[in-house]
């Protein structure tokens, strides 16, 4: 990783250098913040250590530049202080620091600091990785509106509810919620690999139709796995593909692509399942008009055990408000309640399997 | 598991970073690093060579240059005093203050420092008694700084 150092000391910048070629980084030296400004521009910097006292432009001033600027990137900004007081660490904060290092440096704490600013900035990205690649999969799908932010929220509520039941207690803690919660929007991403005919078919798909449809489960978990298998300790990656390829799976086994039933489905796709039937009942789609809570709810209920794994349903039931809360906060513009329950008994001879959730 | 992780909206794992990078660069350099700046030394050569990871090539070479810089700094600061301008006197404080402990000259940092206070709540008397005793700390860090580089070559 490419480090921009700031500092008007060429002794300091000495230190500076020194440590951090030691820990791995390619470090390239400004003496001032019109010079750090030019090289920013360069694209090639995503983590910047900069003095704070420094003529014509401070560290602040600079950082506050570089903020207003913009960049195709985030930049991680470190300030180096031989100041101390709170108040100065709101100045710095203000001006968008992330990082303050007592000057001169300690270098296992510069080495602790850089570590996390890495880690940070890897998080950064994979994350905007991840949504990026769920959004283009929806961008396909004009429906789905605020599907995505939905499904994540009520999959993490949900798996912070079972972390709290004596069943779940051991197998779901904060990073699974965590995961589930990065990976869920990708539920959906083989949806790339359906003919616009059909996924923007508006009404019911024919029999022939939904075999199509269906192999969006087997195709975004083939490109995922594709993934996992090149970054094998990219774990979030191997969540991702379970849920791409079970989320339509049902716990009596009567679901696809591949028919599991019960704990054969992996839990992460049982928690996906519910929280995304009952958000595509719950919005409208081009088939359907959008089910009140409760008629959603009753739908869930009843599937319990069926469709659904009973825990994942006493779980939805035991945040019920939660539920409702995320659904509020981000409803789609263009939702419409109709009359539901009609229509949910209307269409209720093809199943649910034919919707296109 | 973390009772608290449930309360709030999600924020960011904390799984997944990068490659690490070895640790190991600080082995033999001691788990108790001395605190910086915290010493009174004329030269706090531990700490120095702890933020050099260990290079005595690295130390000579920040120590050869703070002894190019006192000179000029001090004299700096000398006419700034004589000028009158509590600011301008701080200013010149504050730089050579970041030189000395660069170089972990402690004692000189912390007179520039009391110096610096002194400037900014315009006492530039006091300003100017510690400026006197700057040649004395000066001669203190010249020697320790002679023994190193004898020790380096012992
Ligand atoms: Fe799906």
């Amino acid at each position: 990783m490419h480090v921009l150092t700031v500092d008007d000391d060429p002794d300091a910048l000495d230190l500076l250098e020194h440590a951090l070629t030691r820990f791995g980084y390619h470090v390239t030296r400004a003496t001032n913040g019109q010079e750090a400004l030019e090289q920013v521009r360069t694209g090639r910097f995503q983590l910047v250590v900069s003095d704070w006292e420094m003529p014509h432009m401070t560290g602040p001033e600079l950082c506050r530049e570089i903020r207003r600027r913009g960049s195709s990137g985030y930049i991680y900004f470190i300030l180096l202080t031989s100041r101390s007081g709170t108040q100065n660490v709101v100045d710095g904060l203000n001006a968008g620091a992330d990082e303050f290092l007592t000057k001169p440096f300690d270098p296992y704490e510069l080495y602790v600091r850089l570590r996390v600013a890495e880690r940070i900035l890897t998080l950064e990205s994979r994350d905007i990785v991840i949504f990026s690649l769920a959004k283009l999969a929806e961008a396909r799908d004009p429906d789905t509106g605020a599907h995505l932010e939905r499904i994540r929220a009520y999959c993490y509520a949900l798996a912070v509810q079972l972390s709290k039941t004596e069943r779940y207690r051991g197998t779901i803690d904060g990073d699974f919620a965590q995961m589930i919660y990065l990976t869920s929007p990708l539920h959906d991403i083989g949806k790339v690999g359906i003919p616009d005919a059909i996924l923007l078919k508006p009404g019911r798909l024919t029999a022939e139709e939904f075999e199509i449809m269906k192999q969006h489960s087997p195709i975004g978990a083939a490109t995922l796995d594709a993934a996992a298998s090149a970054y094998p300790s990219a774990k979030f990656l191997q969540m991702a593909r379970d849920i791409a390829l079970t989320h339509h799976e049902r716990f009596d086994g009567g679901g696809y692509p591949r028919g599991l039933r019960g704990e054969q489905i992996p839990l992460c796709g049982r928690i996906v399942a519910v929280a995304d039937v009952y958000d595509a009942l719950t919005t409208r789609r081009v088939y359907k008009p959008a089910y009140s809570h409760d008629v959603a709810k009753s739908i869930i209920v009843e599937g319990r055990g069926s469709h659904f794994d009973p825990y994942m349903v006493d779980a939805f039931l035991a945040i019920e408000d939660q539920i409702l809360d995320i659904k509020s906060q981000f409803c789609d513009a263009t939702e419409q309640e109709g009359d539901a329950l009609r229509e949910w008994q209307d269409s209720s001879d093809n199943g649910v399997g034919m919707a296109k959730v | 598991m973390n009772d608290s992780f449930d309360t709030g909206a999600p924020r960011m794992a904390t799984w997944g970073a990068t490659g690490a990078i070895s640790p190991t660069i600080f082995d033999g350099l001691g788990p108790a690093r001395s605190s910086v700046a915290g010493s009174n030394r004329p030269l706090d050569v531990q700490q120095l060579l702890e933020r050099c990871l260990g290079s005595r090539q690295l130390v000579e070479r920040v120590l050869n240059s703070f002894e190019t810089r006192f000179e000029p700094e001090f004299q700096a600061i000398g006419a700034e005093l004589t000028g009158g301008d509590p600011e301008a006197v701080a200013k010149a404080a504050h730089r050579f203050k970041g030189a000395c402990a660069n170089a972990a000259a402690d004692e000189l940092a912390r007179l520039v420092a009391e110096l610096e206070t002194a400037a900014l709540s315009e006492h530039l008397e006091h300003a100017q008694s510690v400026y006197d005793r700057l040649p004395e700390a000066w001669g203190r860090f010249q020697e320790a700084s002679a023994a190193f580089r004898r020790d380096a070559r012992n």
